[in-house]
């Protein structure tokens, strides 16, 4: 396996003499950054606008997606260059894309798109002048996402070709603020691989679409119930073939997986080193139960940082990201709740105070984080199904359900 | 024996029942999430049943039943959440008790037992459980003692008609009551991560006090209050425990994935499995701690801190897994899966870190080993 560089070159302080020139993109990129440097609002839906603005000026400075190829509008980076770029990004405190579901279905769109869907969807996409929602699951299929059964009937009209969409999404993040939904619907009976099932990309303002947001764990509404009654849905937005859209869904995010952590590693790196800080000035970190966390979390984060390396360099020289993505997954999914269990341990008896306390240490983020971290072992897949996954995928063992393996 | 074991058996039910009316999941979402802070009518239903008096021996008006009763009380208000300062009125009642001051005692047990008032305990919060509250300064003045300063975080302040106060007196720490309804107090609400068990901040300017313990029955008095403090929070917790655990198996056993209920799943059923063991473990300490307390040994500091350590921690995990067993379903807020977690982590670092607790029982049994050994 080729080995990647930790840090990229230009990055290690030169002894002496004059530091290697970094590259053309990298001088525009800080240039950028520095440009558009300030603190994000605290209001929120401002928050969101300055978001969006910023991704909008990214993209049409052409530094937008560093890993895309550049056809579809991205930068084409080499592995070390998209690490020095995510990299450059969080140092800036650069606003995060305000939509991370984007990245999930535009590799998909890349892929599997025709020419048209690509021209329409990917600009505004990078730009955040759309947002993206994903419409996977149903109240009746969560993990076993096969068993979907939102409808979508193929009709031929005086209006055209489309297809008229039935039936009910949950758990829909941001689906009240997306645009676009990408969902899988069952277009033909179920069987084995997820047959009968296909990807379409509905449009939220449709009629028929009716959007019910759910309360979460903080009580805030960042996901919705979505219904769907006789919603028309051009047959254009059909992504791959029909009945063959569960394969389409798993490839991509796979490998959007392994990619994701990419920007995901730096800003672990810094929660990390702002636990640590917590820890030093509350004086948690003298005590020993308290150290032996806090090596814990570390080891946790330079294992997700050396791994997404390895996954990544497997999947540029073109094969499977491996074990090591699976592995990843999963140790992200509990190092997150893990990280929270062990700063409200370093806050003590202020742990007690909720994360809407104005007199709370770091305004309640830590215990928000706790309440939130919940999620990242149910959400994009639970941790027992990725447990399996790993058991069946990677170890080869027989499947308890009988299924036969897609 | 049987019938101790009987009277459990009977409160349990009554309570059960009782909660179960008046205290379902509808009641405390809305109690929670409103502007009132805690259930004065469910405390007064609870007061006739003689609950509030339950270790406060009869000649102060109390049932004399002990701290084997209290927390199986305990553990039944913790099933349902209940949003009632008993945990911390127990605490100052054990306090009084302990001190032996019969004046301060006929003054407040009769009101503390007949439900009438409830206290909380304002003292300085560590990981190693109370301590003095650094801002409040005591001094003396005619006819008794004045305080004034302020504790950041109280539990059950907001319902509280008294505080025990730890507050330094002429540079020795000392224990003092404080009639919180008296002009100069001043209590503040939190937000609180655990909502049914409300935190306020308490400001206190120049307030009339009753010393109840100086220097010398400090740390005894102090001590009586933590203790009973920990077993019914841990007592509280494995009942939050419990329930939890009820809800998880509830839902592995009728929500289906794959054709077959989650149930059949061994990731998910060893983690109902492991829910039962340590929820059995943690009522096991807990029982032999409430006991230890109504009869006292040189094993009752060590009994004590090793249940709340156990139960503390119990309800944590056990809680997340009610909440890992839902599926996306138990990261919502109307589920109450949210709320069970957070009425155990609150727990967790209410009075003392379950880390901090083993530490301390560890440091004990040590010692008590060294002492052994000099006397042979
Ligand atoms: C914050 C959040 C955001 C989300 N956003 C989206 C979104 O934008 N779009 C979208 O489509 N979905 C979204 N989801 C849904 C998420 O993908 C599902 O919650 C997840 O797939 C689990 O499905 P479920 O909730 O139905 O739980 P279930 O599948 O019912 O699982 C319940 C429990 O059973 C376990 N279990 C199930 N099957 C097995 C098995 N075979 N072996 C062992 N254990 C098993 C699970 O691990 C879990 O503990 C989101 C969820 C959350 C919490």
């Amino acid at each position: 396996m080729a080995t990647v560089p930790a840090v990229p070159a230009e990055d290690a302080e030169p002894s002496s003499g004059g530091a290697p020139r970094p590259p053309e993109w990298r001088v525009r990129l800080r240039e950028f950054l520095a440009a558009h440097a300030g603190r994000p609002p605290q209001d929120k839906a401002e928050r969101l606008a300055w978001a969006r603005g910023f991704h909008a000026d990214l993209e049409e400075a052409g530094l937008a997606a560093p890993g895309w190829p550049v056809e579809a509008g991205g930068m084409g980076l080499e592995l070390a260059d998209q690490l020095a770029y995510h990299q450059e990004m969080t140092r800036a405190r650069a606003p995060k894309h305000p939509c991370g579901l984007s990245f999930i279905v535009a590799p998909t769109l890349i892929m599997h798109g025709t020419p048209e869907q690509r021209e329409r969807f990917l600009r505004p996409l990078l730009r955040a002048d759309e947002l993206w929602c994903q419409g996977f699951s149903e109240p009746g299929a969560g993990s076993d996402l096969t068993a979907l059964s939102t409808r979508a009937v193929r009709v031929q009209d005086s209006d055209g070709d489309h297809y008229l969409v039935t039936g009910q999404k949950v758990w829909t993040t941001m689906a009240d603020q997306a645009d676009w939904m990408f969902a899988l619907v069952r277009t033909g009976s179920p069987g084995p691989g997820g047959a009968g099932i296909s990807y379409l990309l509905i449009p939220m303002d449709a009629e028929g679409v009716t959007v019910r947001p759910l309360r979460d764990i903080s009580g805030g509404a960042h996901f919705a119930e979505v219904f769907f009654d006789g919603v028309r849905v051009p047959a254009a937005n059909l992504v791959g073939e029909e009945n063959k859209g569960w394969a389409i869904a798993r490839t991509s995010l796979g490998h959007e997986r392994a990619t994701a952590f990419l920007s995901d590693e730096f800003r672990y790196r810094r929660i990390v080193d702002e636990l640590l800080s917590l820890a030093a000035r509350t004086g948690a970190a003298a005590d020993p139960v308290v150290r032996q966390s806090l090596a814990r979390i570390e080891a946790s984060v330079r294992v997700l940082a050396s791994n997404s390396r390895r996954a990544l360099d497997l999947v540029l020289q073109g094969s499977d990201p491996g074990p090591a993505a699976s592995v990843n997954r999963l140790v992200k999914s509990e190092f997150e709740q893990e990280l929270h269990e062990v700063a409200l341990r370093v806050l003590g008896p202020d742990a007690v105070l909720g994360n809407r306390e104005r007199t709370a240490p770091e305004r309640g983020r830590w215990t928000y984080g706790y309440l939130m971290s919940r999620a990242s072992t149910i959400g994009a897949g639970t941790a027992e199904i990725q447990r399996n996954t790993i058991a069946e995928k990677v170890l080869g063992l027989p499947s308890h359900r009988g299924e036969t393996r897609s | 024996m049987t019938t101790t074991v009987g009277i459990e058996k009977d409160l349990r039910e009554a309570l059960g029942r009782l909660l179960a009316e008046r205290c379902d999941h509808e009641h405390v979402a809305a109690l929670a999430d409103g502007p009132q802070e805690w259930d004065r009518d469910l405390w007064a239903e609870l007061a006739a049943m003689g609950l509030p008096g339950l270790v406060v021996p009869p000649e102060h008006g109390g049932e004399g039943m002990g701290f084997a009763l209290a927390a199986a009380a305990q553990e039944e208000l913790g099933r349902r959440l209940a949003p009632v300062p008993a945990m911390s009125t127990t605490a100052v009642q054990a306090a009084l008790l302990a001190s032996g001051d019969s004046a301060e005692a006929a003054r407040w047990l009769p009101r503390l037992t007949s439900g009438e008032v409830t206290a909380a305990v304002a003292a300085g919060r560590t990981v190693d459980g109370w301590a003095m509250a650094d801002d409040v300064r005591a001094t003396r003045a005619p006819g008794g003692w004045r305080l004034s300063g302020r504790v950041p975080v109280v539990a059950d302040a907001a319902a509280a008609g008294l505080l025990l106060v730890a507050a330094g007196a002429d540079g020795d720490p000392a224990l003092f009551l404080v009639d919180a309804t008296v002009k100069g107090v001043r209590i503040d609400r939190l937000d609180a991560l655990d909502p049914t068990r409300p935190l306020a901040g308490v400001r206190m300017d120049g307030v009339p006090a009753g010393r109840l313990a100086g220097h010398e029955e400090f740390t005894e008095v102090f001590q009586a209050a933590e203790r009973a403090a920990l077993v019914l929070l841990a007592a509280d917790a494995v009942g939050v425990a419990a329930q939890a655990m009820d809800m998880a198996v509830e839902y592995a056993g009728t929500r289906r994935q794959f054709g077959r209920a989650i149930g059949s799943f061994q990731a998910i059923s060893h983690r109902c499995a492991d829910m039962l063991v340590a929820v059995e473990s943690s009522r096991a300490l807990v029982a032999a701690a409430a006991a230890s307390l109504d009869d006292p040994s040189e094993d009752t500091a060590v009994a004590v801190d090793l249940a709340a350590a156990h139960a503390l921690e119990t309800a944590v995990r056990v809680t997340g897994g009610c909440v890992q067993v839902h599926g996306g379903m138990g990261f919502t807020w109307e589920h109450p899966a949210h709320r069970y977690l957070r009425r155990a982590k609150a727990a967790e670092s209410l009075v003392a870190l379950p880390d901090r607790l083993r530490d301390r029982a560890a440091a004990a049994l040590v010692a008590r080993l060294d002492h052994d050994n000099e006397d042979n």
